[in-house]
């Protein structure tokens, strides 16, 4: 009877320490938030913000349905909005309407094409279940097949109607988010959730391959801890940012060498306006 | 007036040199020209991957089933070749033919088993039907989503590009 107390006791014991334990680094170093709940960041983009409602190219009431609309979509998604604008800023300066005269292929706000589309309306929750629910709490209902339609702007199932291209938009960035998750996970790769929402604005920008082929060239260079690093370390992926000849020799993995470099270019710059538009100052973010 | 001095013989060390330097330009042209040409195998397996897409025609599904296991054991030995641009091709035909070959500590390997492999298998089950050409929207948009990197003037890789030929050709009606 003694020896039952005594190993009670000793289980209690453990179980007090393992909660006394500190935190593990990646962990404990994040008290602070990486993404600004204010955006843009850098002085550069909210000038240029005024310049375009100067010329009207960007009109008020737009403005805000995009803003109340990325704060339903975060609340499902729990991505950090400053992204998820930045990323819209980035691909379209919030031009709800890109694309519509010129027939060029992507549209929108978020430069939405043929095979975007395709996802959100046939795949929707074949990698996030919840997907055709988030579709339905922001825009009231399953609006689906959405599309590039010139006829009714306000139609929800256009991608011109501005609060459908925010939450697709969003969705399709979750997916990629979701791709780069699962393939850390499936290699035990720890990683920092928030971090990973840069590289999931990549793979939006230049296709989940092209992240993937920069975690395989990092391994190939300089092993298995340094992708643990840029993965979950932001300060040592944001030294990749200065260092083009990397993303170049990644892109090769893939493309001719001619486009491998022009794409390396592209994406390096898109990244540092991303991280400029939506980082937090103390991580390094704003110009 | 003075007479032209006579050519001076070429001595014995010059000769040494002559020697060195043709033959240092000798063995850089075969580097040079070596390297330029393709290896046999690979040139084998890329005409294979190239023409896999009418061999369904020409073949039927087990012609086919042959044909693209042979190829992947091409691609297998030409994984381990010391040739760069070997090393390239056969990589990016695994993955989008054939991921199981990818080392496992590759990172495109996953989401190749997740987001393509099933569905070829899918079509090459039951070809030329009409779940086959869903299953093959469905590929094509996957392998889009997964690889275009230019959403103003979208393409894919060469490697892409032949995949989709392949299906579309196994799927079509």
């Amino acid at each position: 009877m003694i020896c039952v107390y005594v190993l009670m006791g000793l289980a209690f014991a453990i179980v007090l320490g393992i909660k006394l334990l500190p935190r593990d680094k990646v962990t404990s170093a994040k008290a602070r938030v990486m993404f600004s709940l204010a955006y843009p960041v850098a002085a550069k983009f909210e000038e240029e913000l005024k310049h375009l409602r100067a010329l009207k190219k960007l009109r008020g009431e737009n403005e805000s349905l995009i803003q109340r609309t990325i704060g339903k979509t975060i609340a499902q998604l729990h991505m950090p909005p400053a992204l998820l604008w930045c990323l819209l800023f980035q691909e379209s300066r919030l031009d709800h309407l890109s694309g519509m005269e010129e027939e060029a292929g992507t549209y929108g706000l978020g430069q939405f094409s043929y095979f975007s589309f395709y996802e959100i309306n046939h795949q929707l929750n074949r990698f996030y279940k919840a997907g055709p629910r988030v579709l339905s709490v922001v825009l009231g209902a399953d609006v689906r097949p959405i599309a590039a339609k010139k006829g009714d702007l306000y139609h929800p199932s256009s991608y011109y109607f501005i609060p459908t291209a925010v939450v697709s938009s969003a969705l399709y960035l979750n997916n990629r988010y979701i791709h780069l998750r699962r393939s850390l996970e499936a290699r035990g790769i720890p990683y920092d959730p928030e971090l990973l929402w840069l590289y999931a604005a990549m793979a939006y920008n230049k296709g989940t391959r092209a992240v993937l082929a920069f975690w395989n060239e990092v391994q190939a260079e300089k092993g298995r801890q340094a992708v643990t690093k840029v993965v979950s370390q932001a300060d040592f992926f944001f030294q990749t940012l200065h260092n083009p000849s990397l993303y170049r020799r990644s892109m090769a993995r893939i493309w001719p060498s001619q486009s491998a470099g022009l794409f390396a270019r592209e994406l390096s710059i898109h990244m540092k306006h991303i991280k400029e538009c939506s980082v937090s100052e103390d991580w390094g973010g704003g110009a | 007036m003075t007479l032209p001095l006579p050519p001076r013989p070429i001595t014995g060390s010059y000769k040494i040199i002559i020697a060195f330097l043709i033959s240092i330009a000798v063995v850089f042209s075969g580097l040079i020209y070596f390297a330029l040409n393709r290896s046999p195998r690979l040139q084998t397996s890329l005409q294979a991957f190239s023409t896999l897409h009418e061999v369904y025609e020409q073949k039927g599904a087990e012609g086919f089933r042959q044909a693209k296991l042979i190829l992947k054991r091409q691609i297998a030995n030409l994984k381990s070749s010391t040739n760069p641009e070997a090393q390239l091709a056969s990589f990016n035909i695994a993955v989008y033919l054939f991921p199981e070959l990818l080392p496992s500590d590759n990172f495109e390997r996953q989401l190749a088993m997740e987001l393509w492999a099933p569905l070829q298998e899918a079509i090459e089950k039951t070809p030329r039907t009409h779940h086959s050409r869903l299953w093959f929207e469905e590929m094509r948009a996957n392998i889009w989503n997964y690889e275009n990197a230019d959403r103003r003037s979208p393409s894919l890789s060469e490697y892409a590009s032949q995949v989709i030929r392949v299906y579309e050709r196994l799927s079509s009606p």
